[in-house]
């Protein structure tokens, strides 16, 4: 069995600061704004049980069984991506929460063209992002933003995408364990509000410029 | 496979090209031992990014890294990895890919490039014969593969994912097999698939001007047939880019015990910068140049 030490790549003679540290890249990494709509976030939510039961029970240990800590950063895998809004489609939604995406796909399918919404768009669209094929997903998030402009969830969903369309990583890249460019746009994905998506893309932006690349 | 996928060397350390470079050499030899010299000529840097990924996975426990040297350059010492059943593997999968490749090449290519193709086929077929033997499994999702890409080509699909989708399922089936943890195996299977839509479109996009000029099936240019090259390219460009995030994310759950600096490399960097040198077409072809040198 890993010891929390191990599972947060530190050794047992790490001060609390480097423990903090390590913890909190690790927690970076695992984000959930990485892994939304990837079929990956189970995993990535065990990871993230796994490191911040680590730190509180390091952190307990060396206060003798005081207050542990991880509550106050990164605890949040909430159920903030979780599809449980109230909708004409929370059949579907469940579906994809469980899942069980071909059936959700198929009963998406079978809805009449004249009243695909928003809604509709937006969860093809998961269903294509799981799938990987970012390309439809992108389209389809596209479609449901323009429908319902105002829809924070839908425009989450595209911000994301764009984020990456722009060369942007998840948490991991540009923090010590990823030690290239040090000025890359993933270092701000620290936050998951939307003004950090939109921060990070302005940098992608500008990143690509002054590198030449020629967007 | 085409070899997008591989390090970049300038921003390696001496020590982590030594060990790159030895898995490099050591796939060589097993391909040597496993398939004859022959095949030998068919590595790629992809399949070494796939041992030393599944090295990685096992903590490569065990193996060793002789100070040797090679029939291509006898007078010159390197470190070389010894024979490995992950090496085994990748040079399965190398040999298969490369004798599909060579039989779509042959579908799709003029008559003289056909007659010079030609009598690569039958050791091809050997070898191919003798990893399908090997890993009947890999042998399967090899031929489905090549059956389902032919589909895509005749039916001259126009949708980007649809395209795409036999080499990342191939991909995704190849990486599922570097371990035998289901869980384990969920994040390689969306790593792989995301590998293999980043080479497809990658490839794509590399023979964007060739497919425009002969008439050949691009599935860019079906998708954007009013479109300049230029913006073909820039829409491409972000459509890959979201596979490399994929990629990333994945690789960020799996729990690599040794090579993680070099797979860093690779994933990090290699992917995007392979991308920007073939969106640069005055740039020599897979000239690996880091885009600014800061210390």
């Amino acid at each position: 069995m890993n010891s929390p030490y191990d599972i947060l790549g530190v050794s047992p003679n790490a001060t609390d600061d480097e423990i903090r540290k390590a913890y909190r890249e690790l927690a970076k990494k695992y984000h959930p704004d990485n892994y939304a709509d990837s079929p990956l976030k189970e995993t990535a939510e065990e990871k993230m049980a796994q490191i911040n039961a680590a730190f509180d029970q390091i952190m307990a240990q060396r206060r003798g069984g005081g207050q542990s800590s991880s509550q106050q950063g990164y605890g949040g895998y909430g159920s903030q991506n979780s599809y449980q809004n109230a909708s004409r489609f929370s059949d579907i939604r469940q579906m994809i929460n469980q899942g069980r995406y071909e059936e959700a796909e198929e009963v998406l399918d079978g809805v009449a063209s004249a009243s695909r919404d928003a809604e509709w768009y937006f969860l093809k669209g998961s269903i294509f992002y799981q799938r990987g094929w970012m390309d439809d997903a992108f389209q389809y998030f596209t479609t449901a933003c323009r429908m319902n402009p105002s829809n924070a969830e839908y425009r989450a969903a595209l911000n994301r995408m764009q984020y990456q369309r722009q060369g942007g990583f998840g948490g991991g890249f540009g923090t010590d364990q990823n030690p290239y460019r040090t000025g890359q746009p993933g270092q701000n994905a620290t936050g998951c509000g939307i003004c950090d998506i939109c921060a990070g893309m302005a940098c992608a932006n500008l990143c690509c410029d002054c590198c030449g690349g020629g967007c | 496979m085409f070899g997008y996928i591989r390090a970049i060397k300038p921003e390696m350390k001496c020590l982590e090209y030594d060990l790159y470079r030895g898995v490099y050499c050591g796939l060589c030899r097993q391909l040597g031992a496993d398939y004859g010299q022959f095949s030998r000529f068919s590595l790629t840097y992809d399949c070494t990014l796939l041992a030393m990924l599944g090295l990685a996975l096992t903590g490569d426990t065990g193996s060793h890294f002789h100070w040797q040297a090679c029939i291509a350059n006898p007078i010159k010492k390197k470190w070389i990895h010894t024979y490995h059943p992950m090496l085994r593997y990748a040079a399965a999968v190398n040999v298969l890919l490369t004798a599909q490749k060579a039989e779509d090449g042959i579908a799709d290519s003029s008559l003289g490039k056909k007659a010079a193709l030609l009598p690569l086929l039958p050791p091809l077929h050997h070898m191919a014969k003798k990893a399908k033997k090997r890993y009947p499994a890999l042998g399967t999702l090899v031929e489905e593969y090549g059956r389902t890409q032919n589909q895509v080509e005749q039916q001259q699909v126009s949708s980007i994912d649809r395209a795409a989708d036999p080499t990342a399922k191939v991909l995704a089936g190849i990486c599922r097999g570097l371990s035998h943890d289901p869980a384990v195996q969920k994040v390689l299977d969306r790593l792989g698939y995301h590998l293999g839509r980043y080479v497809y479109l990658m490839d794509a996009l590399d023979d964007l001007e060739k497919d425009r000029e002969q008439g050949s099936y691009n599935v860019l240019l079906l998708r954007f047939p009013e479109q300049t090259d230029e913006e073909i390219r820039d829409y491409a460009q972000q459509t890959i880019n979201a596979s490399i995030a994929q990629v990333a994310a994945a690789y960020e759950l799996l729990d690599c015990k040794c090579y993680r600096s070099i797979l860093n490399n690779i994933v990090y960097l290699g992917l995007q910068t392979q991308l920007r040198l073939i969106l640069q077409p005055s740039c020599p072809k897979r000239k690996e140049l880091p885009d600014e040198l800061t210390l």
